[in-house]
């Protein structure tokens, strides 16, 4: 066990190495002068040569390359263009935001999910099981840049309920994390759905229903116990998704997290900030992924490794 | 009823492709042809759902917007199948030093969420539909080639592929002969519940303005423009969405009609 756990940090050591290497060359896939495409082409020459000093373009890219990968181990991920504010400390003004809204999102999402699929695994093949899952596939296709507007305007604008965007109050989260968590309660419907499914098969299913165990207790305290191991590893890896995928929630309900400051910096062209902030989703991404997996491994006695 | 999903997939998605491939002979009016006297304007006859910000007719450019969808969802998923099932046999079925070269990569492109990497390349180039196909691309095929790779892997302890090799048959002829159509079943689901995740995300990316360029009729982007205006005119986002809705569906529908007969994933 000890074993696998430490090859998959071995693993993960060289592959978030890779990840900061492919954001580091996004500002070279630039096509022509990324100064120019910062501060324009009629910028006075002497505020282009500082630019360019500044993020270090007028260096070789092998030393660029060098001093970006030691930046980024001792903390120094560079400086918006836009405001002069390292990048790291930008980043922290915003990760709880974002963290709030990933979280409370998840809860929507376990809160719809876990009874729906429970429902439909216990009345298999029933018009209600196709009912519920027709409503999880529609879930999954909403896109969210949709649906947060049609809340907004249902909820916000007609019955005057909740506020339309900001992060002024508690009520303020509750129409972002809706928006962001329903592709994740459709997902995760389907998933308790087929998980219970496979329990409630099992022998001992039927073993306690020969002992004439009311149905209640059968469903909730033998069989969905057993189903919530997958149904928990699915929760942990979608953490991962759900940061993504605050980018566009953030967006329209301008919730001041990581996702608004990456979408904020890529229409002001501040290039470190992008950078910073895709690098740290996809760090955040990489190692809880990783350590889901291997929590789950070391929770289930029948993972062999 | 798995089976009438299966069929209400294959309709909606079929009809959506007659759309695309007749857009000029369905489509009312000239999608970018500005009209400033019907700016907003609600549905009304000969405007079924209305206009936009410019006066343009929603509907002309809902009808147009499909072949931008489909047309970059077919691109991508298909580069991305013939890439992807390219590197997933050649790991596969070489193993050894190729396969963890081949994991270590895919294990790197899978280290970004898809959407956060499409924004993340966008983000550095300019607005274009064959932007977008490479964007998507360059993520896309890893999905197939796991698969194809999990599934040569299988493959290759079985008789038939042993029996071959052994009487010489040639690596590119059990590639192609013998291993992939043993395998087509599950890419083709992977395939189906591909396009719903491509047409979302490209949708998405325009929204944000990062897609394809502004004027080229694309949901997204006309969401993006309906938002602005959401107070006024809520009609310049709502048709765009449920169309998106509608394609995405459809593909969903027919990934898990597909699933269920095939079985996979």
């Amino acid at each position: 066990m000890k074993k696998y756990i430490f090859r998959r940090i071995l693993w993960v050591i060289p592959v978030l190495f890779a990840v900061a290497t492919i954001v580091f060359f996004l500002i070279h896939i630039i096509p022509g002068d990324p100064v120019d495409l910062m501060i324009g082409e009629r910028a006075l020459p002497a505020d282009r040569l500082q630019l360019a000093h500044e993020l270090k373009l007028d260096q070789p890219v092998a030393r660029q390359y060098a001093e970006y990968l030691t930046g980024i181990v001792t903390g120094d991920w560079g400086k918006s263009i836009f405001d002069d504010t390292p990048v790291l400390e930008l980043i922290k003004g915003r990760y709880g935001a974002t963290l709030l809204l990933a979280f409370a999102a998840m809860f929507i999402a376990v809160l719809i999910a876990i009874p729906l699929g429970i429902f439909a695994a216990v009345k298999r093949n029933s018009v209600w099981d196709s009912l519920a899952m027709l409503v999880a596939l529609i879930g999954i296709s909403i896109p969210n840049f949709w649906l947060g507007p049609v809340l907004i305007l249902i909820l916000s604008v007609h019955f005057s309920l909740l506020p339309i965007s900001g992060r002024d109050s508690w009520a303020s989260l509750i129409l972002p994390a809706i928006t962001l968590g329903t592709a994740l309660a459709a997902m995760l419907s389907r998933m308790t759905r087929a998980s219970m499914i496979g329990e409630l098969k099992a022998e001992y299913i039927t073993t306690a229903r020969a002992k004439g165990l009311p149905e209640r207790k059968i469903i909730l305290k033998h069989a969905f116990k057993n189903a919530l191991n997958p149904i928990v590893t699915i929760v942990g890896l979608q953490v991962g998704t759900l940061l993504a995928g605050t980018i566009i929630t953030e967006k329209i309900f301008s919730w001041p997290g990581i996702g608004m400051l990456l979408i904020d910096s890529i229409r002001r062209r501040d290039y470190p900030v992008v950078q910073g902030c895709v690098l740290i989703i996809s760090f955040a991404y990489v190692v809880i992924n990783t350590a889901v997996d291997c929590l789950y491994k070391s929770f289930d006695p029948r993972v062999k490794l | 009823m798995r089976n009438w999903i299966r069929r209400i997939g294959i309709s909606v998605i079929f009809a959506l492709v007659l759309v695309a491939l007749f857009a000029p002979f369905l489509a009312p009016h000239d999608p970018n042809a500005y009209n400033l006297g019907l700016k907003f304007a609600s549905p009304h006859a000969g405007f079924w759902f209305g206009n936009d910000a410019d006066g343009r007719d929603i509907l002309s450019r809902i009808i147009f917007g499909t072949r931008v969808s489909l047309g970059i969802g077919v691109a991508v998923v298909g580069i991305s199948l013939v890439a992807g099932c390219l590197f997933g046999l050649v790991a596969g079925y070489a193993g050894g030093w190729i396969d963890q070269i081949f994991l270590f990569i895919t294990d790197v492109f899978l280290a970004f969420p898809s959407f956060l990497f499409a924004l993340a390349v966008a983000a550095f180039l300019e607005p274009s539909v064959f932007n977008v196909i490479i964007i998507l691309s360059l993520k896309g095929w890893v999905t197939y080639a796991r698969l194809v790779r999990g599934q040569t892997l299988q493959l290759k302890q079985r008789e038939f592929i042993l029996a071959g090799r052994a009487i010489g048959v040639s690596r590119w002829r059990i590639y192609f002969r013998h291993l992939l159509p043993n395998m087509t079943g599950p890419i083709i689901v992977n395939a189906s519940f591909g396009m719903a995740g491509v047409i979302m995300i490209e949708s998405a990316l325009s929204f944000l303005g990062l897609g394809v360029p502004v004027d080229t009729p694309s949901w997204g982007a006309m969401i993006d423009q309906g938002t602005q205006y959401l107070l006024v005119a809520p009609h310049l986002s709502i048709f765009p969405g449920i169309f998106i809705m509608l394609v995405v569906l459809g593909f969903n529908f027919l990934g898990d009609g597909l699933r269920d007969k095939f079985g996979g994933r």
